[in-house]
């Protein structure tokens, strides 16, 4: 039977246990690529255009692997437009893209076109059935047979939604749902940081330097965007006035709103990918929110960004905050 | 030995902080009431260990018998410096620099960093860390900018500060970038600027790149507190000055903060939990420590590794991803992954 690739980038983390099972319920293998490591990393500057952001850099490096490592007969590259219903919020054009703009960097690698593809409008009704419909055409499926594999993937996704929503990281959902590992269950108590950020870059472990280990070796427990409820960002936004252009930044957005808010959430740290518009605006509303009320900072990250300082920068913020509760139990405040 | 107290030497109980930067290493020792009894500057010169050793010796030649009851470390070779002394505590740099801040400066609001290769800006309320920065991506706003500059116009550093206070007309030279800067300082002189007013202008530029990159955002209130390095430079102390229009207090041990703010957390942490010091004791100047780095092609992450050997025993091991090299030193319990990938 054919094996599809996934590439480990971009909708990796929030959407490929369900990927995974709608396409073994169709009779086909699934291969994600390996986490991100140097080669990958170093794969993605070589063919990317050199004004992308890190993120699309490293998920071109994910496809370019995958197509060379001679495993796969497809790699799924979904052209996905909005997300998030009911908002229809537009995603950035790198995903309007992609399909495209990963084509065009193999093009000068001489590797067949793999690239198995569909439109998807996530944000309207039915917009995520319709997609899987299209995929499923393409693979040269029944409607009747896609439908059926549809139902057992959105099994899938609401198990993994209730695990995200409950505190865990996507790595530990795919060890507990796909591996059938145990994982300690998340603990809030204690000192919780919000890290805000887009899935595909607070994810990768490679790229954040370990940045969930680090907290968790320091005694703190964290809590990211997507462990809040859609319903309830969304309803943020609305109370905005005017929401941002762009899905992700406003999702990202109405987190850090949240985490100002929600009395648990000691700190916020943004994770943005260097040379990401849209980071450049967010940041700094987020920064004018956050002054006065929480502790914030911003990490911006590249191929470059060296441990040193990104461990000097978390053990900064994580003693800042112990500081003010040492002298506020001492009475000084 | 008897000291003048008529205390055995050997009771004279101290605390030490070392501060081990890219440039510079620093090393502090305090009484128990957090006086400094002994302070040290010196160019590290890509040999962390063997600068340290020294120091200590030196340590152990001006203050005779003492004893160690507590070692912090700093600076970006915080790790390897506890590995050598064998630290209590080891901390970053902003936390040891607001410490010693606020114990020589206790209504500070604003600490002006501005070391070698790096620059911070840390933000005090009510005595604590509110709020902090570093520079990113280049070292445009620190120490090495001068250093460099001053290089490029054949003054020693040190007279630097002296030259730009000469300057009536400062000449307005880009910051931003030091490959800039050159063009622009070039232009300047070939235009027939005096040297001095291009040195002043050299010190607000920094200045000004300081306050846009390393402070932007900030909330920035006096009292202002300068340290590190270049706080040794009067042009910069000015350039503050007038750029805040406001005094800029610079700490008599500006240089060293870091680490005297490494020796009063070390005291705080032997306080808070009495124990036993780690201190490896003034002989660790005899040992052998050698560093070697290599390239690990276990996995295609290729990590720089550094071990570092005490008298031929790997005793350390850094920079790799998956921490393999650090377990087969000190053994931890490390996660499995089963999933299949291509």
């Amino acid at each position: 039977m054919a094996t599809i690739g996934i590439p480990r980038g971009f909708f990796f983390d929030l959407y490929y246990p369900e990927w995974k099972v709608f396409f073994e319920a169709l009779g086909f293998d699934v291969l994600p690529s390996p986490e991100t490591n140097k080669v990958i990393l170093d794969e993605g500057i070589k063919i990317g255009v050199s004004e992308a952001c890190i993120s699309l850099k490293l998920y071109e490096g994910h496809v370019a692997y995958l197509v060379k490592s001679g495993k796969v007969d497809y790699v799924f590259v979904p052209r996905l437009l909005s997300e998030y219903p009911p908002s229809a919020f537009t995603l950035c054009p790198k995903f309007r893209g992609l399909p495209d703009i990963v084509r065009a960097a193999l093009l000068d690698m001489k590797l067949p076109d793999v690239v198995l593809t569909a439109n998807g409008d996530w944000g309207k009704k039915n917009g995520r059935l319709e997609f899987y419909i299209k995929v499923g055409l393409v693979l040269g499926k029944s409607k009747w047979q896609v439908k059926k594999a549809f139902l057992e993937s959105q099994k899938m996704r609401k198990k993994f939604m209730k695990l995200l929503l409950s505190g865990y990281l996507p790595t530990d959902i795919r060890r507990i749902l796909l591996d059938g590992e145990d994982v300690p269950k998340p603990q809030f108590d204690g000192h919780l940081i919000g890290i805000l950020g887009y899935p595909y870059l607070v994810y990768d472990e490679y790229i954040t330097n370990h940045i969930f280990d680090r907290l968790r070796s320091e005694g703190f427990s964290y809590i990211t965007a997507d462990m809040y409820e859609w319903d309830e960002l969304y309803s943020i936004l609305k109370d905005l006035g005017k929401p941002l252009f762009w899905g992700q930044s406003n999702k990202v957005l109405a987190a850090a709103m949240k985490m100002l808010k929600d009395k648990r959430v000691e700190g916020l740290v943004s994770l943005e990918s260097y040379g990401c518009g849209t980071d450049a605006w967010i940041g700094k509303i987020i920064e004018q929110e956050a002054k006065g009320i929480k502790p914030y900072m911003e990490l911006i990250l590249d191929e470059q960004t060296a441990e040193a300082g990104m461990v000097t920068r978390i053990e900064a913020f994580v003693d800042m905050i112990m500081w003010k509760e040492k002298m506020a139990k001492k009475g000084v405040m | 030995m008897e000291g003048e107290d008529g205390k055995e030497r050997g009771d004279v109980i101290v605390y030490i902080g070392v501060d081990i930067g890219s440039l510079t290493t620093k090393v502090v020792v305090t009484d128990e009431e957090d006086n400094i009894v002994f302070s040290l500057y010196e160019r590290t010169n890509g040999k962390p260990i063997e600068t340290l050793q020294k120091a200590l010796l030196k340590v152990r030649d001006t203050l005779g018998d003492i004893k160690v009851d507590g070692v912090g470390t700093t600076g970006s070779g915080r790790y390897l410096a506890g590995l050598v002394v064998g630290a209590d505590i080891i901390k970053n740099e902003i936390t040891a620099h607001a410490v010693a801040t606020t114990k020589d400066v206790p209504d500070v609001q604003t600490i002006f960093e501005i070391g070698g290769q790096d620059s911070k800006i840390i933000i005090v309320r009510q005595g604590i860390v509110v709020d902090f920065a570093m520079n990113t991506i280049c070292a445009a706003g620190t120490g090495s900018f001068l250093d460099h500059q001053a290089e490029r116009l054949n003054i020693p550093i040190e007279e630097f500060g002296d030259y730009a206070l000469k300057s009536k007309n400062p000449a307005r030279i880009a910051g931003r970038c030091t490959v800039f800067a050159e063009s622009d300082m070039i232009h300047k002189q070939q235009m027939g600027y005096a040297t001095e007013d291009i040195i002043a202008g050299l010190c607000e530029a920094l200045v000004r790149n300081y306050l846009n990159n390393v402070g932007r955002g900030k909330e920035i209130l006096p009292p202002y507190v300068f340290q590190g390095g270049v706080a040794a430079n009067k042009g910069i102390r000015h350039a503050f000055e007038k750029m805040l229009k406001s005094v800029i207090y610079v700490p008599k041990n500006y240089g060293v903060m870091g680490a005297y703010g490494m020796a009063i957390l070390a005291r705080n942490s032997m306080a808070e939990s009495p124990r036993e010091s780690k201190f490896s004791g003034f002989d660790v100047a005899e040992k052998q420590f050698k560093t070697r780095s290599i390239v690990c092609n276990i996995c295609p992450n290729l990590c720089e590794v550094v071990l570092v050997y005490e008298n031929n025993k790997p005793v350390a091991a850094w920079g790799d991803r998956c921490g393999r090299w650090q377990e087969k030193i000190r053994p931890r319990v490390g996660k499995q992954k089963k999933t299949e990938v291509a």
